[in-house]
């Protein structure tokens, strides 16, 4: 492994390779903040390039673009609330209300520091777990996966909101709206209404533009011209964390990577899922959990790290066995083929300097990223304080811009502005947003290993008990839901008896 | 953000009857998956069927819908006092008719069109120069962006 380790570190600290690193990490960034266009798309549509180049070269561009666009989808979520990609959707939920506080540089100094700890950790768990953690992931069957999924909805939507109900309601029509489309097993076409640009159901990007940015333009009109909406004046200076901050927000940057690598190793689930979960988890464990959602540090800390860690996390699989469990290392996996060399664990043997190249850029990236987006930050602030009507214009153009660019598609801006018009009647009827977004990105996930399921057990049910790994995580969605009356109840019982 | 939005538009009255509406549109959404469900072809293999996740959703659905029905009509409803939207309206129609106008003279001369109107809506015609060269450049950048950089048509 020190071999590999030192090969990886020559391709990686060579002239090329770091320049590359530069390149990939600035367009990186770029991708992230651009609306619709995520980091699978971003290196897909650099893989052409790299035809001509070294492997290893490719591969270090590749990696930056990736771990960039992690990060820079964070920034238009906390500045305009539109989520440059959906693992930065959780971000938008304290985010914007700390920019709105006038407080968007100093979210945006969390967002990159919190991507930069989960960068390192990831690279490190990467290195250190590769081997041991491939094998944990092998023991997830379907019924595991559907609990997982199961797991996930009932922490967003039971603890999402001020009523487990009403966002229990939320994930639930999220559900309902995913299930349009052709059935990816029968064929049969489902809620379609003849139509086929529904054939291939509801991209998830395009309802996350419309219920966050349309929906959030709307509003933030809305309540200006009622009175309501209070917009404090930005301060850009000193942007670094102080000490006190990070001794408050390290714990979550932990816990949100150790999430995230979790989330990243498992199939399916990455980065998106991963920092909804650690939302979730730091909402849980925070000693003042109503103050999520109106601009808790903790909760920009927690889904940060877990987006950039789910880096490291997905090339678990990728390196152990050859396996991609996203978009993203898919892509990364076809580079690898198109430049001769075959993922898994023959690429350790055949290719050091391309397999712990991959590891070493994953960890030594961070620190570009970090100089990098401290450099940007003042910049990136600066589009807090553009004056309304510039804003609005701009983020609503945007949003049907990018909403058409996710399948070129007009039929897609029709479907961002009908979910605007969704989001703002749930912003009206306090039903959380969160819940529906969830529930839409991880449908095919919820259906596809339900059904897996019962056709392994022949229709059987009770595959999900008899199942270790799903009737753990399915005991632990009944705790989630029945927590929040439970705890209504105790605490009633204790007034009561007081 | 700091710019004053648009002069205080007259709100109207809380509108109580909204919330019971639209907790019986997702009561109606729920029977409707349900429907749906029951209609859609079963399996013939061991597969459970294309209609069993809307089946088990669609009851999801209606069973909260019908809780959040019931608690607002006996006075404990989450839902927020709803008031007459103006701003949010004359925004909505914009939108649309952007939207419209996409297909029929192009993406760029629509955002032309539509950037305009909102700055100018918001703004007053008095800051026009401002509002014309911003919506160039980003027209411009648009056009550029989706012409040699991702090599994707425009409508």
């Amino acid at each position: 492994m020190l071999e590999g380790i030192i090969a990886g570190s020559a391709a990686v600290f060579s002239l090329s390779g770091f320049l590359y690193l530069i390149i990939g990490m600035l367009i990186g960034i770029l991708v992230g903040v651009l609306p619709g266009v995520g980091p699978s798309l971003g290196m897909a549509l650099l893989i052409p390039f790299t035809y001509n180049m070294v492997p290893a070269d490719a591969m270090i561009l590749l990696i930056s673009v990736y771990v960039g666009a992690e990060y820079g989808g964070s920034i238009t979520s906390i500045l305009i609330a539109v989520p440059g990609n959906g693992a930065a959707a959780a971000t938008v939920l304290d985010g914007y209300p700390m920019a709105k506080q006038g407080k968007a540089a100093l979210a945006l100094e969390i967002s990159l520091t919190a991507s930069c700890v989960g960068g390192v950790l990831g690279g490190i768990c990467l290195l250190l777990f590769l081997q041991p953690l491939a094998g944990m992931a092998l023991r997830f069957g379907p019924p595991a996966y559907f609990a997982v999924s199961i797991l996930a909805l009932s922490a967003v939507g039971a603890l999402g909101g001020k009523s487990p109900i009403l966002g229990l309601l939320s994930a639930a029509i999220g559900l309902g709206i995913a299930t349009i489309g052709v059935d990816p097993i029968t064929s049969v076409e489902r809620f379609t209404f003849g139509l086929p640009e529904l054939d291939e159901g509801i991209p998830a990007m395009v309802a996350i533009i419309g219920l966050f940015a349309v929906a959030e333009m709307i509003d933030a009109l809305q309540q200006k011209a009622s009175g309501g909406l209070a917009i404090a004046a930005e301060t850009v200076g000193r942007t670094f964390l102080s000490l006190k901050q990070w001794r408050e927000l390290l714990p979550s940057m932990f816990r949100g990577s150790l999430v995230g690598v979790g989330t990243g190793i498992l199939p399916g689930l990455g980065s998106t899922v991963g920092s909804w979960i650690a939302y979730d988890v730091e909402r849980r464990v925070s000693k003042t959990p109503e103050q999520f959602g109106k601009g808790a540090p903790a909760g920009v800390s927690g889904p940060e790290a877990a987006n950039n860690s789910a880096v490291g996390g997905q090339l678990i699989p990728l390196l152990a066995l050859g396996l991609p469990s996203s978009p993203s290392t898919a892509v990364l996996a076809s580079a690898l083929i198109l430049h001769g060399l075959q993922p898994g664990p023959a690429l350790m043997l055949n290719a050091p300097s391309v397999a712990y190249g991959l590891i070493v850029t994953v960890i030594f990236s961070v620190a570009v990223l970090y100089v990098m987006g401290n450099t940007m930050v003042p910049f990136w602030a600066r589009v807090a304080r553009v004056p309304e009507s510039i804003m609005v214009a701009v983020v609503l153009a945007l949003c049907i811009i990018g909403a058409y660019s996710v399948r070129n598609l007009v039929f897609d801006i029709w479907l961002a502005v009908g979910f605007g018009v969704l989001g703002y009647a749930m912003k009206l009827l306090r039903l959380p947003v969160a819940p529906m977004v969830l529930s839409l990105v991880i449908f095919e996930l919820v259906e596809g290993n339900f059904r897996r399921s019962l056709m392994i057990a022949r229709g059987n049910y009770s595959i999900f008990i008899s199942d270790p790994l799903s009737a753990s995580f399915l005991t632990l969605s009944a705790l989630v839901i029945l927590w929040p009356f439970a705890s209504k109840y105790f605490r009633k019982l204790r007034q009561a008896k007081a | 953000m700091s710019q004053p939005g648009p002069a205080a538009l007259p709100e109207g009255r809380p509108a109580r009857s909204i919330p019971v509406v639209a907790w019986l549109v997702c009561l109606g959404f729920g029977i409707a998956l349900i429907a749906g469900a029951l209609i859609l072809p079963a399996s013939r293999t061991a597969d459970v069927g294309p209609g069993r996740i809307p089946l088990l959703v669609g009851v999801a659905v209606a069973a909260l819908s019908a809780v959040c029905l019931i608690r607002q009509l006996t006075g404990r409803g989450e839902a927020a006092e709803l008031a007459k939207s103006r701003t949010a309206m004359i925004l909505l129609v914009l939108l649309i008719g952007y939207c419209a106008l996409i297909p029929l003279i192009g993406l760029i001369t629509s955002t032309v069109i539509f950037m305009m109107a909102v700055m100018l809506w918001l703004d007053g015609v008095g800051k026009w120069l401002r509002s014309a060269l911003i919506t160039i450049v980003f027209a411009g950048l648009i056009y550029a962006l989706f012409t040699w950089v991702i090599a994707t048509p425009l409508p």
